[in-house]
């Protein structure tokens, strides 16, 4: 048996970190360790968890991921990077250059537009570092159906990216 | 951070992953968030968890679950088949025996073969659990060894010896210790049994196995058909003379009455009690006083007891 708090206390820096990067502000972050963290909680009633840092880290992508799709609608592609981060730190900024800040917001931009299970397989491989193995055993599918995600993904992420930079050029 | 993998002709997707990936992340996290997820759980809770082997099969493929199941109870179903329709695995060492080791009764003759000596056959009846009624030529001895006392009777002449049996000599054959003796081997197989292959007996297709017990060597040979044990032969040196015995024409479980096997000598008998009859104190009373009408004194010693036993009464008769 493990009690509640030990499991929040040795992973919340994890889900913090996970839900930070993909939404870069502090109060969409916090929301979004909350609903992770409670989406585990009731997930405990229905099957019992062998894995709790990787079954939190992969609930604080998809949370993350759902919350870049309710941006999109609410402010849409087009809208301008400004409104993305409306919602933004009280700390320091973060970014070292308005550019690479810029491309951070495009790609989260990008990301939200991609179907859910690619934009995952993305973010497990290329934000968290996880192998081909260990996302098929998070998102349950084979490790050959991660190959043909992560690719999907990036062709996908390419030309949104690609696009909406040609868009601001002109 | 770790490298990524080279995003091929990617060079804007490369960047921007690489800038996310860089994003700087507070170390502090909203107070009031991690309060929201500790105050989410009811006070108390516990997390269940589950043994390994448990979670192991809950992670199992449908398939790989209905596969495991179909082998457990095909499994089942066959150990309970092999159990209970035709009983459990047996060696065919085992199936031999067991007659002889379940028997309650039995009725065998038994042949002496002592070299020298012509060829001596004699009833024997056996009542569990070590009772002993063995019928000569001229006498019969009937033995307890639960209370370690015999009771040779002649009734031709009336006479009867009541002794107890105090240490018999090894090389006695007997039944009950022939029983420990299977039930032995039967234990230690591997040790104790050598299979001897087939040959025949008496226009009968035998199987033999041979049980090493120095200094005795006995082999138990049975029908090859039906497995039942149809003839067991023992042999030992002792004194440089090799003395065999046969055990053949079995009849098991048949009803005996249990007074055949009762140690109370008859009414009208001559009763010689004697502490034992197999010791030197014996011969030296009974024998040595009729030394010199023994021609063949040594060799008596050397013969079976019952026999020497028989010679001795013919002796005292005479």
């Amino acid at each position: 048996m493990t009690d509640w708090p030990s499991i929040v206390d040795e992973n919340r820096q994890r889900v913090w970190r996970t839900a930070y990067r993909l939404l870069g502000n502090d109060a969409d972050a916090a929301d979004c360790l909350q609903e992770t963290f409670i989406s585990a909680l009731r997930l405990t009633r229905r099957e019992v968890i062998r894995n709790w840092p990787a079954l939190l880290q992969r609930l604080a992508t998809t949370r993350a991921l759902d919350r870049l799709r309710q941006r999109m609608r609410l402010y849409g592609c087009c809208e301008t990077i400004g409104e993305w981060s409306a919602v933004s730190s009280s700390r320091p900024g973060p970014d070292h250059t308005a550019q690479a800040s810029e491309l951070c917001q495009r790609l989260r931009q990008a990301l939200a537009q991609l179907p859910a299970k690619q934009a995952q397989a993305f973010c497990l491989r290329f934000l968290d570092d996880l192998s081909y193995r260990e996302i098929a055993q998070h998102m349950q599918i084979k490790p050959e159906a991660v190959g043909v995600l992560l690719h999907r993904a990036r062709s996908q992420l390419q030309q949104l990216l690609a696009s909406e930079l040609a868009g601001n050029r002109l | 951070m770790a490298p990524i993998e080279p995003f091929e002709n990617d060079d804007l997707l490369e960047q921007a992953t690489r800038d996310l990936r860089r994003t700087p992340i507070p170390e502090e996290i909203p107070a009031d968030a991690i309060k929201a997820v500790l105050t989410a759980a009811p006070e108390n809770f516990k997390i269940r968890s589950r043994s390994a082997f448990a979670e192991r099969i809950k992670i199992l493929k449908n398939l790989t679950k209905i596969a495991a199941a179909l082998i457990i109870v095909t499994g089942t179903i066959g150990l309970f088949l092999l159990f209970y329709s035709h009983g459990p695995v047996r060696s065919p060492f085992t199936r031999i025996v067991e007659p002889l080791l379940a028997a309650r009764t039995a009725t065998f003759k038994v042949t002496f073969d002592i070299e020298g000596s012509p060829l001596q056959t004699h009833d024997v009846m056996f009542m569990d659990p070590a009772l002993l009624r063995q019928t000569w030529t001229d006498f019969i001895q009937i033995m307890d060894f639960t209370q370690g006392e015999t009771l040779t009777l002649t009734p031709e002449q009336r006479f009867a010896v009541l002794a107890k049996m105090e240490n018999p000599p090894s090389n006695q054959f007997n039944f009950p210790k022939i029983k420990e003796l299977l039930r032995q081997a039967q234990q230690n197989e591997r040790a104790m049994v050598e299979s001897l292959g087939q040959k025949q007996i008496a226009g009968q297709t035998a199987v033999g196995y041979r049980i090493n017990h120095p200094p005795m060597e006995m082999t138990v040979w049975a029908d090859a058909d039906n497995q039942r044990p149809i003839r067991m032969e023992s042999s030992i040196v002792t004194e440089g003379k090799k003395r065999s015995a046969a055990i053949h024409d079995f009849v098991f479980d048949i009803d005996l009455d249990k007074r055949l096997f009762s140690l109370k000598p008859p009414e009208n008998y001559f009763v010689i009690h004697h502490p034992n009859p197999l010791s030197p104190p014996f011969w030296k009373e009974l024998v040595d006083p009729f030394r010199g009408s023994l021609k063949a004194q040594r060799d008596v010693q050397q013969l079976p007891p019952v026999m020497a036993l028989m010679m001795v009464r013919r002796i005292i008769i005479l």
